[in-house]
């Protein structure tokens, strides 16, 4: 039976899937929800832009096979009426797909799409009623989100073509999705070399590539051309033929290897410790076209947020940065309680809590006696001119402020509201 | 003799509402470190951006609402009964206003609290601005809806309480503390009204579904008719502190009553015809509108400097009278080391620097500078929350053993405690006030985005992060001190030692019978106070409501 993800299950959708279940019973191939979920390159994780996706549950939706798909955009998910569900679909090549507007104030702007798809989203924001039709021809995998809601995780995914049986499995950061890295529809030629298997060398301080191994129709391939491994582990590239390079298709955000630029030829090595987590993909200039290419998955770690390399706008938390905020309530917090426990141990007060009885009448306060002045100084004899003196400090400290605050913080920046 | 021997049922009152002012202080102070820590990306994990408005709710809700106004009534509550020493003519009217009020209080923090807890089937993370388009649970604004009518309630017993004594008492000026605490809920009254009108008649209805739609900037405008004029319901009683009880602290005498009148009576009457400098930013409203409300928001600096030079010149006199000479050595004479001394003193200071970030936000076209940014919250910190609630936390070292009959315990905790809280605040609004300038918005649970960069000339957005949670965790541990302060002098025993403080307060140096009489007369400001009114905010709602009131000129979002 189908499962879906979303919550709102209308009797619609469901007459719908009931029906495309029998068709595809009685066509006697299984359609099956969740056949394969890749992991979109961390796409619906709070890694990529925007928030976590809270509607997407690691599965994708079976779809294939159907020639119309629905997806709801403005559904319930993601703490409002803020998610497209389903948000992953699987579909064949040339299923019409409908975006259908459940709520209002929704785009879909497209994050990615393979080279030569023609879909181009929803540029508008529109409202509840609206429809958005498109056929998708191109295979490979695209990905989509809200404007307005994207900080909320309103995110999607739609994976055109592909067998249910991709060997991947569920957990987040577990598989590598090289997307249709590996096939003829991404640049250059199909991957003649890859099998389908993902080479699991995690846990391991060093690996090895061969640049020009046999396969591709010649010494046109990387071996093994699918790798995972773990972050920190060093991959030393080893060119075992000649005039191969290694030019980097896309590598996570923050990534700091470069490939080799310049062909180079049997003997030459060349080593980097992959520390950024994702996928990097890469290929040969010369024999792009015969499918020389390859990826490596680099397995999650703990360490990183999205953006912080570029805007600088969250300080890496290094020892430093925890010692400065943790120091004060470290010192602080203890103190206090110890503080607390010696004046209570000290004063008794706990015998005094335990055994408080019932007092009759209680007893009348004494004041403290009030104080009289060293020098009683009367309304004539008193002339605040200290007073006069502090009020003319500071307004000349505003003054200073004010040109503080003008000139040097805020000019160069231009107005946040107007123009 | 003190307080409590002398009205045992007024300070049981008193005591109640500071209990449930505290315990709003400490959870919402603990919710301010989390966000503190999520804003600045140092934590992302403990829950989501989308919770992180419901927790942002609950910070400004306790802290800004349930701390302010139940120590508000408190305060007063003291400060009318001893003034005018006689006591409420029914206690129980007393307690059933208090009990509508915490009613209200419990029902809004359920409703923000249905955000995060899932099986609480309320939502209202509307931030504590809660207008149009936001929606909440109608729980929530049921709950401060009866908050703000129990509040009113207070207002009525302090009224009434004048209006007897004025019977025995027909030809003496009304006592300082009294026409303060009048002055101060009179201006609640006017001010509310439009907070009611919001709440009652268009955000309730709408959220329980029974009008389709409202108009978000008529509530916008009603909501800022009260949303400006509160900040001064907050500042008055810290006034009313700084004023009365504050020269005594520093060893001497209020230097002027009639100027403390005057300044609460323009406090009263140029309050509320000031909102709509919170909208310079909104489409809709007119520029001559916007300046006529800024030429009327200066104005407003006028009674608070005043209050500078009054309240300097008090302690000066007592820093004088303790033997203090010279043109700035005299300050070395003042009490630092007792706490309801420093912390108020301290707070003054914070609001001195708070009165420039004041005048930046005033003017039409710098506050397009700042309009929206961090700047805004680092400005409220100082204001509200540190020149109101460090008077307030100061204030409580000298009261509460007169309200207990209990002697003030952990007092060196209580010595440190204001320090701790002025230079967490230095650091944590310092930072804030720069990332705004920046231009990093404020009301963001994640201000990051991927085409801006925020530009600092003087260090870097990371380092203003980091002190802006350095500063957070400075309060938090100042907030705890202040808590086991009050926590361990509450439970000692009453009249077991003779109090540290006695609630003796001095003549003014110049006394009310050196002003003119009409300032004792309410009636003629409240009347001016609606022809200002009239002017600032007359025009503009009409011309909203001929536009229809439910029929706003575009649809709000989301419908």
């Amino acid at each position: 039976m189908s499962t879906v993800s979303d919550r709102r299950y209308s009797r619609r959708r469901f007459l719908r899937d009931t029906t495309a279940v029998a068709a595809a019973l009685s066509a006697s191939t299984g359609v099956s929800a969740a056949a394969s979920s890749p992991s979109y390159d961390g796409w619906f994780t709070g890694d990529a832009r925007g928030a976590e996706t809270k509607n997407y549950d690691g599965t994708t939706v079976d779809k294939t096979g159907q020639d119309s798909v629905t997806i709801e955009v403005g559904a319930q998910g993601n703490g409002g009426s803020y998610a497209y569900a389903p948000p992953a679909v699987r579909i064949s090549p040339g299923t019409e797909v409908t975006f259908e507007w459940v709520s209002n104030t929704h785009d879909i702007q497209i994050e990615s799409a393979p080279s030569g798809a023609s879909w181009e989203g929803v540029d508008s924001i529109e409202n509840e009623g609206y429809t958005h039709s498109h056929t998708f021809e191109t295979a490979g995998v695209y990905k989509y989100y809200c404007t307005p809601h994207l900080s909320l995780g309103m995110k999607g995914a739609i994976v055109v073509g592909g067998s249910g049986g991709g060997g991947s499995s569920g957990g987040r950061n577990a598989s590598a999705d090289w997307g249709d890295w590996f096939t003829d529809s991404a640049r250059g030629g199909a991957v003649g070399n890859y099998d389908g298997t993902t080479v699991d060398k995690t846990g391991q301080d060093s690996v090895t590539v061969e640049v020009g191994a046999q396969g591709n129709g010649g010494s046109y391939a990387y071996a093994p051309p699918a790798l995972k491994i773990s972050p920190g582990t060093e991959v030393t590239f080893e060119w075992v033929s000649n005039t191969h390079d290694i030019q980097i298709e896309s590598a996570p955000s923050g990534a700091s290897w470069e490939g080799v630029d310049s062909i180079k030829n049997e003997g030459y090595t060349h080593s980097h410790t992959f520390e950024t987590s994702g996928t990097y993909t890469y290929y040969c200039t010369p024999h792009l076209s015969m499918g020389m290419k390859g990826g490596i998955f680099v397995t999650g770690n703990s360490g990183g947020g999205g953006g912080g390399g570029g805007g600088g706008v969250i300080p890496d938390l290094n020892w430093w940065n925890i010692a400065w905020i943790a120091g004060p309530s470290a010192v602080a917090i203890p103190s206090i309680v110890a503080y607390l426990l010696w004046d209570y141990h000290r004063a008794g007060a706990f015998d005094g809590v335990l055994d408080r009885g019932p007092s009759e009448a209680p007893p009348e306060t004494t004041e403290a006696p009030p104080a009289s002045p060293e020098r009683e100084l009367d309304h004539d004899e008193y002339d605040p001119w200290g007073t006069a003196t502090l009020l003319g400090v500071y307004f000349v400290i505003i003054s200073v402020a004010w040109a503080l605050m003008y000139f040097v913080e805020f000019l160069g920046n231009g107005p946040h509201i107007f123009g | 003799m003190t307080y409590i021997d002398d009205f045992p049922g007024e300070a049981r009152v008193v005591r109640a509402a500071f209990a449930i002012a505290f315990a709003s202080i400490g959870l919402g102070g603990a919710l301010g470190v989390l966000q503190a820590l999520f804003r600045t990306g140092y934590s992302r994990s403990l829950f989501s951006a989308v919770d992180y408005y419901s927790i942002l709710t609950a910070h400004g809700v306790l802290m800004a609402l349930v701390f302010t106004t139940f120590f508000i009534v408190g305060l007063f509550t003291w400060g009318v009964t001893r003034s005018l020493d006689t006591g409420f003519r029914d206690l129980r009217f007393t307690w059933g206003w208090l009990g509508l009020m915490t009613l209200g209080t419990v029902l809004a923090f359920v409703s923000v609290l249905g955000g995060i807890v899932g099986w609480i089937p309320t939502h209202a993370a509307v931030l504590y601005t809660f207008y149009a388009p936001l929606e909440a649970s109608p729980t929530f604004y049921l709950g401060l809806a009866l908050l703000i009518v129990g509040s009113w309630g207070a207002g009525v017993d302090y009224v009434l309480a004048l209006r007897e004594w004025r019977a025995d008492n027909p030809d003496e000026r009304i006592p300082l503390q009294t026409f303060m605490a009048v002055a101060t809920m009179l201006l609640w009254f006017v001010c509310t009204l439009g907070v009611a009108v919001e709440v009652v008649v268009f955000l309730l209805p709408w959220s329980l579904g029974l009008i389709p739609r409202v108009d978000p900037l008529l509530t916008r405008t009603l909501f800022w008719y009260f949303g400006h004029a509160v900040v001064y319901f907050w500042l008055l009683p810290a006034y009313f502190v700084w004023y009365t009880i504050f020269p005594k602290l520093s060893g001497g005498r209020l230097f002027s009553d009639p100027l403390a009148r005057v300044v609460f009576v323009l406090f009263l009457v140029l309050s509320t015809p000031v909102g709509v400098h919170h909208q310079y930013g909104d489409p809709g409203l007119s520029q001559g509108l916007k300046f006529v409300q800024m030429t009327s928001t200066y104005f407003i600096l006028l009674p608070s400097l005043l209050t500078a030079f009054t309240v300097v010149a008090s302690m000066e006199h007592g820093a004088r009278q303790r033997g203090g000479k010279g043109l700035v050595k005299w300050l070395r004479a003042l009490p630092w080391e007792k706490p309801s001394f420093s912390g108020i003193a301290l707070a003054g200071l914070a609001f001195a620097a708070s009165g420039f970030g004041g005048m930046v936000n005033a003017g039409l076209n710098v506050n397009a500078l700042v309009h929206n940014t961090m700047w805004v919250p680092g400005h409220f910190h100082l204001t509200v929350g540190t020149a109101v609630a460090l008077t307030f936390m100061a204030i409580t070292y000298w009261l509460l053993p007169q309200l207990s009959g209990k002697r003030l315990r952990l007092r060196t905790l209580a010595a440190v405690q204001p320090y701790l809280w002025f230079v967490g605040m230095v650091f944590m609004s310092n930072a804030m006030h720069r990332v705004g300038l920046a231009g990093v918005p404020r009301r963001t649970s994640e201000p990051q985005y991927e085409q801006v960069i925020f530009n600092t000339p003087i260090a870097t957005i990371g380092e203003l992060h980091l002190q802006t949670v350095g500063g957070a965790f400075l309060l938090f541990a100042s907030l705890l001190c202040f808590l086991a302060v009050v926590v361990s002098t509450w439970l000692g025993d009453r009249g077991a030692e003779p109090l540290a403080v006695n609630g003796h307060i001095p003549e003014a140096l110049s006394g009310p019978e050196h002003g003119p009489s009409i300032l004792d007369n309410f009636r003629v400001w409240v009347v001016l106070t609606f022809l200002l009114l009239l002017i600032a905010y007359g025009p503009p709602l009409a011309a909203m409501v001929q536009n229809g009131l439910f029929a706003p000129g575009s649809a709000p979002i989301p419908a």
